[in-house]
């Protein structure tokens, strides 16, 4: 399985492989099948193992100095290096590096909290710190804080971030690359760079002035590859003292627009956390002739939409909304936000949640005492990291039979306009339909509202659930024909996927095109100058060194 | 090192019997004696059908027996982060195939392996038609090469 990096004979990787043992150490550079079998991505949407992306070794400093090293060493030999942090981005690759062959290194060993602030409300972690060991770090400490937590927890706050992760607090804490204040990196040249305040020796403030002076490059490492984080801080919400919920129905298909712009008011004056929409229309999809008005080519019925929600005595939308703060002002806002659609929607409802102080039991967060069936997790909620998300999912190489419960990320930027949602739901059904892929977008599927000011709108889960990629030749449609399908419809609108592991990264940078890929050449000029060498992640982000660039 | 030829005929047993039988319980408590006199923690699945009786019987012989639900974050968190920290350890269990997902991803973290895993002939039905499915495995440390 293990192949050789790039350009290098055997004897070559030898010696390389040799200085970086004498760098870490035997026991931290790993070479043989067995153990890269670590280092695969089981969510791989192209099983065929000849497709596959795999390391030629992986290897595991302890320090900084260690890092500098190994990069020197990929400097001399021209070794592509694949930097992960604690190496679940499942669904993007994974551990997998962007090209076979890489070097994989693997930064779970730096895995020090440097710091955490309850006052000022803010830490310094290294890459291999996870999400459950920031929060055990708050638990232990009694530290008044929260971390923003994505599903799994088992995730790195730091290689989240470099992938654009979001969570599900408040808008600032859960659009994560926003949270990151103060990063430290190793250059592909070896050295150590810090942005924005920790430019400054002895700098009291490198967490909570993001920009420093002049231009700040902070921005170039997410989704980028300019160099390997080592350090990173992050603005944590102070912990609040109560929490209070609601949910929200309209009754009308239109009066989603009314909806989102209320919530969109609300959660831009930072009042909400963030809101879960939905529609309990979903139970008539069981109904073939619902399922087939609910899947119409070029969309939904209006009329039609809402004789069924009638008929059924459903209402056609929901949000569920959450507060935090005090249990005076939660309930302020929650009254306010009751005002505001009262006021927008005739026929709307407001149904009281649960008013709760913090921190929720256990009880608390694993049950749901709401008086309507809500779709919130409540651990990510309350910024307790878990690993519940994978009851009944998995897939992992002992397991190759549990095809149809793979992930495959894929989530396209949309406004937060129901216009648009109602476009997103028939443009995607329609574009798979068109390439003879099953999906379970319908004319009731609602985005996510994780990134603040936008949507995201999903099709990745939509073509797993719908089977659609259960089976080798599955998987290779939706590979080859299906996303390229969506990207290219997206494109058509105006809208763009915000995140792809290795095999798709490619061709969502070929979307991002204006003025004759002005944005892309920026970012190579900038690659080619910061690493002559191309040695770090190359291809990702859609960005390739000017060696790899001419290869076709 | 682990005892392969242990593994297989455990293996083979075990996928020629329901879980029902208790005597499995006996045949599998033997086996891991004879091949993990250290094994750390036993893993067992409250959504299994036996579970009730094979707690009864595993816990006769004075195997480490733990619960889950699928969910495995409570046990990682108190029991095995900590202990795995400390060292690489020897796990075994039959659980959904979700559990082993969890555990075998965490255990590649901590220098340990998957040594092991059976499919077993029992399915708990989910919504929507799916099966969750249930395997015996063993997890145990790993040398590296």
């Amino acid at each position: 399985m293990a192949v050789l990096p790039p350009g290098l004979n055997q004897s070559q990787f030898n010696t390389a492989l040799t200085r970086l043992r004498q760098v870490v150490g035997s026991e931290w550079v790993l070479s043989s099948d067995e153990d890269l079998v670590a280092y695969q991505d089981f969510w791989s949407p192209a099983p065929a193992p000849e497709d596959r992306l795999v390391p030629s070794a992986a290897v595991g400093p302890d320090n900084v100095e260690q890092l500098q090293a190994i990069v020197q060493i990929a400097n001399e030999f021209h070794i592509p290096l694949y930097p992960i942090s604690t190496g679940k981005n499942f669904g993007y690759g994974g551990p997998a590096p962007n090209v076979s062959g890489s070097i994989v290194v693997d930064l779970k060993r730096m895995d020090r909290i440097l710091e955490v602030n309850d006052k000022r409300n803010f830490a310094l972690v290294e890459p291999g710190v996870s999400y459950n060991d920031l929060y055990k770090h708050i638990q232990d400490n009694d530290l008044k804080v929260w971390v923003d937590t994505p599903d799994p927890g088992w995730g790195s706050p730091v290689g989240n971030t470099m992938d654009r992760g979001i969570g599900y607090t408040m808008s600032y804490y859960r659009d994560h690359a926003t949270a990151m204040h103060g990063l430290e990196a190793v250059l592909p040249n070896g050295e150590i760079m810090r942005t924005g305040m920790g430019a400054l020796p002895g700098s009291k403030t490198w967490q909570e002035y993001r920009y420093g002076f002049g231009p700040d490059p902070a921005g170039l490492f997410p989704q980028g590859n300019y160099g390997i984080v080592t350090k990173m801080g992050l603005r944590l919400m102070p912990q609040p003292r109560h929490w209070r919920t609601g949910m929200i129905t309209v009754p009308k298909r239109r009066d989603l627009g009314p909806l989102i712009d209320v919530v969109n008011y609300l959660s831009d004056l930072f009042m909400i956390g963030e809101p879960w929409y939905g529609s309990p229309m979903r139970v008539l999809l069981e109904d073939h002739e619902f399922r087939a008005a609910a899947t119409r080519r070029g969309g939904a019925d209006e009329a039609e939409m809402d004789r069924w929600a009638e008929k059924a005595g459903l209402h056609s939308w929901q949000v569920e909304l959450q507060f935090y703060g005090s249990e005076g002002t939660t309930l302020a806002n929650w009254n306010f936000a009751r005002e505001l659609i009262m006021d927008a929607v005739p026929g709307a409802r407001a149904i009281d949640g649960e008013s709760l102080a913090v921190p929720l039991t256990s009880e608390q967060i694993a049950s749901n005492g709401a008086p309507y069936a809500s779709n919130m997790r409540r651990n990510v909620t309350q910024g307790v990291p878990g690993l519940g998300i994978w009851k009944y999912l998995g897939r992992t190489e002992a397991m190759p039979e549990a095809w149809a419960k793979g992930h495959l990320g894929f989530f396209f930027i949309i406004p937060r306009d129901a216009d648009q949602v109602f476009q997103a739901q028939h443009v995607f059904a329609d574009a798979l339909a068109d390439v003879g892929i099953p999906s379970t977008i319908t004319a009731l599927t609602t985005p996510n509202n994780w990134n603040p000011f936008c949507f995201l709108f999903s099709a990745g889960f939509a073509l797993v659930e719908g089977n659609a990629a259960g089976s080798e030749e599955g998987s290779e449609r939706v590979r080859e024909t299906g996303m390229q399908a969506m990207l290219e419809k997206a494109a058509e609108y105006g809208w763009a996927e915000y995140r792809a592991g290795p095999h798709f990264q490619d061709a969502v940078s070929s979307h991002y095109s204006w003025n004759n890929y002005s944005l892309r050449r920026f970012n190579e000029t900038l690659k080619d100058a910061i690493d002559p060498n191309g040695i770090i992640a190359p291809g990702r982000g859609g960005i390739w060194p000017a060696n790899y660039r001419n290869r076709g | 090192m682990v005892n392969r030829r242990a593994f297989i005929k455990t293996s083979l047993v075990m996928s020629t019997l329901s879980l029902a039988e208790t005597s499995l319980a006996d045949v599998l408590s033997k086996e891991m004696e004879k091949t993990y006199p250290t094994l750390d923690h036993f893993l067992l699945d409250q959504r299994l059908s036996s579970h009730g009786s094979l707690v009864q019987s595993l816990s006769k012989q004075r195997l480490p027996l733990l619960s889950v639900n699928g969910d495995v974050t409570d046990l990682w968190t108190d029991t095995l982060a900590p202990e795995w920290k400390q060292a690489p350890a020897t796990l075994a269990g039959i659980t959904g195939s979700d559990v082993l997902f969890v555990l075998d991803t965490l255990a590649r973290d901590h220098r340990m392996r998957l040594m092991h895993s059976t499919l077993l002939p029992e399915k708990l039905a989910l919504p929507g038609g799916d099966a969750l499915e249930f395997h015996h495995w063993i997890v145990a440390p790993h040398t590296m090469s």
